[in-house]
């Protein structure tokens, strides 16, 4: 049976079923307290002006893969879209890499991205 | 707070406090344009990204335009609307068409009726979309 419970100085853990809590990464989790030391690595605002289409953001530093990160992206102050981690859709791109996220919008209309970056990976 | 900008003095993004010190670091490496502002007694300094621009290394408001939001006028080809008083120059967009008005002074006459939208673009000033209706 795989061991799928962990409680020691660090934390509780609990693994999927089929995950071994000693070694499995953290996307691999149900839940792990590790989640609750997501500190924050920066936050911010881009906007992008009638006439431009992208912009990149460097975090500065380079994660070993991407960091939890939440954004908020509005086109002319009116539409409104969260999401967790990059997307693609007919509007816009936001690209999230290890160091760095760039903000593209398919539409020439003003846009603003709020983004929340956290120094939590999986 | 960071507050980056590019030549024109436009602000693209804006760095909430608190600032990890790898971010401005990495700015100052890539040459960027932006003025690293520390808060003042634990307050972050106020800054619109829309509304606001750098200029000579501060962030000022950025001017509005004095115009009104609509004007109508006969569409007999002789009545007309004379704007005055804006930059010189000053980039219009009328139809997604970009003109640049030279004198400062625009005067708005039409021969057939239609409604029209003349966007003022002229940076640094806040856009203002004048709509124009010719009966």
């Amino acid at each position: 049976m795989t061991n799928r419970v962990l409680l020691d100085a660090s934390g509780l853990k609990i693994s999927q079923p089929g995950y071994d809590v000693f070694s499995t990464p953290n996307r691999f989790m149900n839940f792990t307290s590790d989640w609750a030391q997501a500190n924050m690595h920066t936050k911010g605002v881009v906007y992008l002006y009638s006439g431009q289409y992208s912009q990149t953001v460097y975090f500065g530093t380079s994660f070993s893969t991407h960091p939890l990160a939440i954004f908020r992206a509005q086109y002319d102050g009116s539409a409104d879209f969260c999401y967790i981690g990059g997307t693609h859709d007919t509007r816009i791109i936001i690209a999230l890499t290890p160091s760095y996220f760039t903000f593209t919008k398919k539409i020439n209309n003003t846009g603003t991205l709020s983004y929340y970056v956290t120094e939590y990976y999986a | 707070m960071i507050v980056q900008f590019d030549e024109k003095g436009r602000i693209f993004h804006l760095v909430s406090d608190p600032v990890h010190s790898a971010i401005a670091l990495n700015m100052q490496r890539m040459g960027a344009n932006y003025l690293d502002l520390e808060p003042v007694d634990g307050v972050s300094f106020e800054c619109d990204i829309m509304r606001d621009w750098v200029d000579k290394g501060e962030i000022k408001p950025r001017p509005v335009f004095d115009l009104p939001d609509l004007v109508e006028i006969a569409a007999d080809g002789s009545d007309s609307h004379q704007i005055a008083g804006l930059p010189d120059p000053c980039l219009v967009r009328i139809d997604g068409e970009e003109i640049s008005v030279e004198g400062g002074e625009l005067t708005i006459a039409a021969d057939m009726p239609a409604e029209y939208e003349i966007r003022f673009v002229q940076w640094p000033y806040i856009e203002h979309v004048l709509k124009v209706i010719a009966r």
